[in-house]
């Protein structure tokens, strides 16, 4: 791998290395940047995406994202091959150009490819700790998705169905967008330990 | 009031002891004030939002919401209910179970005498039950699923309440899934990665601008769209009324797929096509096999944006078990001719077409079925996603379809217990069995059983506690229910009313309605019009308490009553914290809410439609882009064959949809003695079983008993005439009713609606007849499949006869016999 090369360019940009090399995580849905600028917006990353922190301009930071996508749909990233954890969405396939790291097939026969980005993200929307964004969504899960019927068991959906179950019961459940992918997020990380499904 | 005063009074004195005083007592609390005394408070039910007229104190008639577009006759029947004479005015203890406790005689549940005590004695009981079977036999032996529909509000949910205080005590046996859609609700995730049953659909406006064909299959929203599970806001009735101008004018043919001629269909004048009942997959199966063989069914979009189609192919083609499923083989099973089915499946093909389907066709053996086959229909058809065309499993229920307002959402009470104390709720794990089996789980402890995947085991429950609910009306196999209660220890229920269930208690603590405690909600579940203040109008009848407050006094007596009530000091500060959130996630997307003062004066907030909202199409997304937007499936597409449920290995749900003969059906060798197969519809002028209790009763009964539809051919077979009393029975029970000869209803098919309230002959007597109508005298008591476990209602067999035996009078809309002390 060239992460050293990497970190050694960071080194070279960054005005801080504060956070440089270092494993983090996407505490919300946020904007993806071009530039340290923020000028011009390429996509959104997800909360609760593992990310690696390359370099920091002021309150930017070069961020590198690793995840799989469908071959041809490059610019949509999610945790693994058929389990879609959403991790980067980029507008278009064009922009940025991807780093192919490995390839695969997924049991439909669709081809998958590993691949990651360097963007740039605002640093209030880093944490160090996963634990923090996991715990909002437990709190969350567990007030308000009690109150008309009855709490579903977190094993009931697969990592691949709770989003669309949280998407349709959104409104009902009195859940913001950022409040329902806390829910969702902390979901599928609970679901894909242990899922019987797939 | 005096009612206050009463209570305090009472407090700890033995209610035996001062009987005389407390009749006096009662007498002077009944007298109202002069009627020139009035107000209107604003208020919200399952049925709509109302303002309450108040003379003198007392709840005497309605206004319907100035916005509400359709108000349902439901609404003026709730000053009746309110001062019904099947109201629970006090605590009440059965009294085998005051003398003997947990080891009383539980057969005499139901013919037993109740006893009055104080809510002093009341609670004390209660609490200490508790207690002594969390601390004997752990939350395991307690069944507190409490499935129901009572009362709508965001801080009075009983169930909610109940399991918070439950949980507090150290847990529960809880549920999973529902009555309504138990089997749809399990198989849909796997076939479009979403449960798609409680979900927004395409608009209205949409199906009326694109659609030329809309099918209501198996669904009647002219019916069930005057309640939601939120407060009842109508909002599909102006669209409907454009559908049928569209109808008359012939731009949209209506066509309804359903053995009865409902009240939609009626309405409409549709197009009728009457398969005999559990039979519409064969059906389907027919039309698609016509347009696979006829080289006619979308190819590219099950290229595009299905995965599994060959599996199911084989099947389809006979390739698997050697039977084409052709249109003659269809026929033959769904008794609709093979011309008929052959048209509908061109049509629809031919021409843009929604098809809306009902939830009662997937209540049935193998009802996973239906649903599941009809994606795959739809799919062939291929106008999936197509603004205003493809399927749709919602528009039956809360008014789905109506655009959906730009409101924020509002929360509610919930079981989250937020408390740094090592209480006994830090030991309990959520443990929940299929709704529905809730009687097998009673009757057979220890049994494992199948359920998506999984094996559940039935633990051995003890003691089983409901508020909000009553399954002495919508559990099946009524009689198998009874012997399986007398396994219970303590049987307790919170009910305002002597309800079937009530009257199975050992205990019964009175509770209130909605118009005796303040509340706030949302109308209309899907579309959030409006958020709406629930106004306490009147005081509590008698010695009723909010369950709030009965949950709040047993958690005090526990020990952990901060706990409950998370600190809070009224009821108002829930429900002034629900607003504010709601308050403050609107300002996030810039929508302005009034302060909650001024919201409380008013009464309610209005939100507004935004046109996107009314563009709104189901799969839209996922058609334009189907990589972009994959669905909640392991392929992220639709699923016509399913691996996951391949690897179950299952052989009452395929891993392909399949016709599976229904356990009873009019083929099957039980019809030889049951000829006619019985259907539970919801019922057109209650919410299952409430409002039973009210005059509106009298808008449909036949002679007092709960009408059934049958066919002029089967009446006369059997001799009987309009307005007859007649005997519905099977080898599980039997049921009085009242007949209606009528060409409505398909030949071989009979209806009673479900939610008429259990009156046994003689109560307490092994199988004893309905006088009234419970239609689940005759149901079976069986999951759907190992994959759903769904209940089953509409899967049974019947045999009717002209009663001509002793008619006893109706008695369950009277109090149960009441002493005043032991």
């Amino acid at each position: 791998m060239k992460k050293s090369g990497i970190i050694l360019s960071s080194i070279i940009l960054s005005s801080s290395l504060l956070f440089a090399g270092k494993s983090s995580f996407i505490n919300q849905d946020t904007k993806v940047f071009m530039k340290s600028d923020a000028k011009k917006e390429i996509g959104k990353i997800d909360t609760a995406t593992p990310i690696e922190v390359l370099s920091s301009i002021g309150n930017f930071r070069e961020i590198k994202v690793t995840g799989w996508a469908s071959y041809g749909f490059e610019n949509v990233l999610f945790k693994d091959i058929g389990q879609r954890i959403f991790y980067l969405v980029l507008k278009d396939n064009k922009t940025k150009k991807a780093k192919e790291l490995a390839k695969g097939t997924d049991s439909f026969g669709s081809e998958w490819r590993k691949v990651s980005y360097k963007v740039w993200v605002n640093k209030t929307s880093l944490s160090k700790k996963i634990n923090d964004i996991d715990k909002k969504g437990q709190e969350l899960f567990a007030s308000r998705c009690g109150a008309c019927h009855a709490s579903p068991e977190v094993q009931h959906y697969t990592a691949n169905q709770w989003p669309s179950i949280i998407e349709a019961m959104k409104p009902r459940a009195g859940l913001s967008s950022q409040e329902a992918q806390f829910i969702n997020k902390y979901l599928q990380r609970k679901t894909v330990k242990g899922s019987n499904h797939e | 009031m005096s009612n206050i005063k009463r209570r305090d009074f009472l407090k700890g004195s033995s209610v035996a002891a001062s009987a005389l005083l407390i009749n006096n007592l009662s007498a002077n609390s009944l007298i109202s004030g002069p009627i020139a005394n009035q107000s209107n408070k604003i208020s919200g039910s399952h049925f709509g939002a109302f303002r309450a007229h108040i003379k003198g104190g007392q709840f005497t008639g309605v206004t319907p919401f100035e916005d509400d577009p359709l108000p349902s006759p439901m609404i003026n029947a709730l000053p009746d209910r309110t001062y019904s004479k099947t109201r629970v005015e006090y605590p009440m203890v059965r009294e085998g179970f005051l003398k003997d406790g947990h080891k009383s005689d539980t057969s005499k549940r139901g013919s037993d005498k109740f006893v009055r005590v104080s809510w002093d004695k009341a609670l004390e009981l209660v609490t200490s039950e508790i207690k002594r079977v969390q601390k004997d036999y752990g939350y395991k032996s307690i069944y507190a699923g409490s499935y129901g529909w009572y009362c709508t509000g965001k801080l009075h949910n009983p169930q909610t309440v109940m399991n918070r205080m439950m949980k507090i005590s150290g847990g529960y046996v809880g549920r999973i899934g529902d009555y309504s859609t138990g089997a749809a609700q399990v198989i849909l995730p796997h076939v479009v990665g979403s449960i798609e049953v409680y979900e927004q659909q395409t608009s209205w406006p949409l199906v009326l601008k694109h659609a030329k064909n809309v099918v209501f299959w198996g669904a009647n929203p002219m019916v069930t769209c005057q309640i939601e599970w939120d407060v009842a806001g109508h909002g599909a009735f102006p669209y409907l009324e454009q559908l049928q101008k569209a109808h008359k004018k012939g731009d949209i043919n209506v066509y309804s797929v359903d053995p009865m001629r409902n009240d939609t269909a009626m309405y409409f004048d549709s197009t009728e096509i009457r398969p005999k009942p559990n039979t519409d997959v064969a059906m389907m199966l027919g039309m698609m096999h016509y347009l696979h063989t006829s080289n006619q069914y979308d190819k590219e979009f099950i290229q595009k944006y299905t995965v599994g189609f060959k599996d199911f192919e084989d099947y389809l083609l006979g390739k698997i078990d050697k039977t084409p499923k052709t249109l003659e083989w269809a026929s033959k099973i769904c008794g609709v001719k093979e011309s008929v089915i052959k048209k509908f499946a061109q049509t629809l093909k031919d021409e843009k077409s929604m098809l809306m389907a009902g939830w009662g066709v997937q209540r049935a053996d193998h009802g996973e079925q239906f649903h599941w086959t009809l994606v795959t229909l739809a799919c062939m058809l291929g106008q999936v996603g197509v603004p205003g065309c493809g399927f749709g499993f919602s528009y039956h229920y809360s008014n789905g379809g109506t655009p959906s307002a730009d409101a924020p959402g509002l929360g509610g009470i919930s079981t989250n217990i937020n408390s740094n104390k090592n209480g006994p709720w830090k030991e309990y794990k959520p443990y929940n069995i299929p709704c529905a089996r809730m009687v097998d789980m009673i009757s057979n402890p220890g049994k494992s059983i199948d359920f998506n995947g999984r094996k559940i085991k039935y633990p051995e429950i003890k003691m089983v506690y409901w508020t909000s609910g009553n399954p002495f009306h919508h559990h099946q196999d009524r009689n198998t229910m009874i012997e399986a209660w007398k396994k219970l220890e303590t049987f307790i229920v919170h009910e305002p009313f002597w309800t079937p269930t009530a009257r199975m208690a050992d205990i019964v603590l009175p509770a209130t309605t909605e118009i005796e405690r303040d509340d706030i909600e949302v109308i209309g579940d899907y579309n959030s019009s409006h958020i709406i203040a629930m106004k306490k109008a009147i005081d509590p009848i008698k010695e009723s308490k909010d369950d709030y407050e009965i949950c709040r006094l047993i958690s005090k007596r526990l020990g952990y009553e901060k706990e409950f009530t998370d600190g809070k000091a009224t009821q108002l500060d829930w429900i002034k914290e629900f607003y504010e959130t709601s308050k403050s996630q609107a300002e996030q997307k810039g929508v302005k809410m009034p302060s909650f003062e001024e919201f409380w004066e008013k009464g309610f907030v209005k939100f507004n439609v935004k046109e996107e909202d009314k563009n709104f199409t189901r799969y839209e997304k996922y058609r334009n882009n189907p990589m972009l937007n994959p669905l909640g499936t392991p392929s992220g597409k639709i699923e016509i064959s399913s691996r996951v449920i391949k690897k179950f290995n299952y052989d009452d749900c395929l891993h392909y949809p399949s016709w599976i003969e229904p356990t009873e059906w009019l083929g099957s060798k039980e019809s030889k003695d049951y000829p006619l197969h019985i259907l539970s519809p919801h019922p057109k002028y209650r919410l299952h079983s409430q409002l039973s209790n009210t005059w509106l009763r009298d808008l449909y009964e036949v002679k007092g008993r709960e009408p059934i539809w049958i066919s002029p051919k089967d009446a006369k077979k059997r001799g009987i005439k309009n307005g007859d009393i007649v005997k519905v029975y099977n080898k599980r029970g039997s049921t009085l009713a009242g007949a209606i000869v009528t060409n409505n209803v398909l030949s071989g098919v009979v209806r009673i609606e479900e939610g008429g309230w259990y009156d046994p002959e003689e109560p307490g007597k092994d199988k004893t007849m309905c006088i009234h109508g419970d239609v689940n005298q005759l149901t079976i008591d069986k999951g759907s499949s190992k994959l759903a476990q769904g209940n089953i209602a509409n899967t049974a067999l019947v045999e009717i006869e002209k009663y001509e035996g002793v008619l006893k009078p109706i008695s369950v809309f009277n109090k149960p016999e009441i002493i005043q002390g032991l």
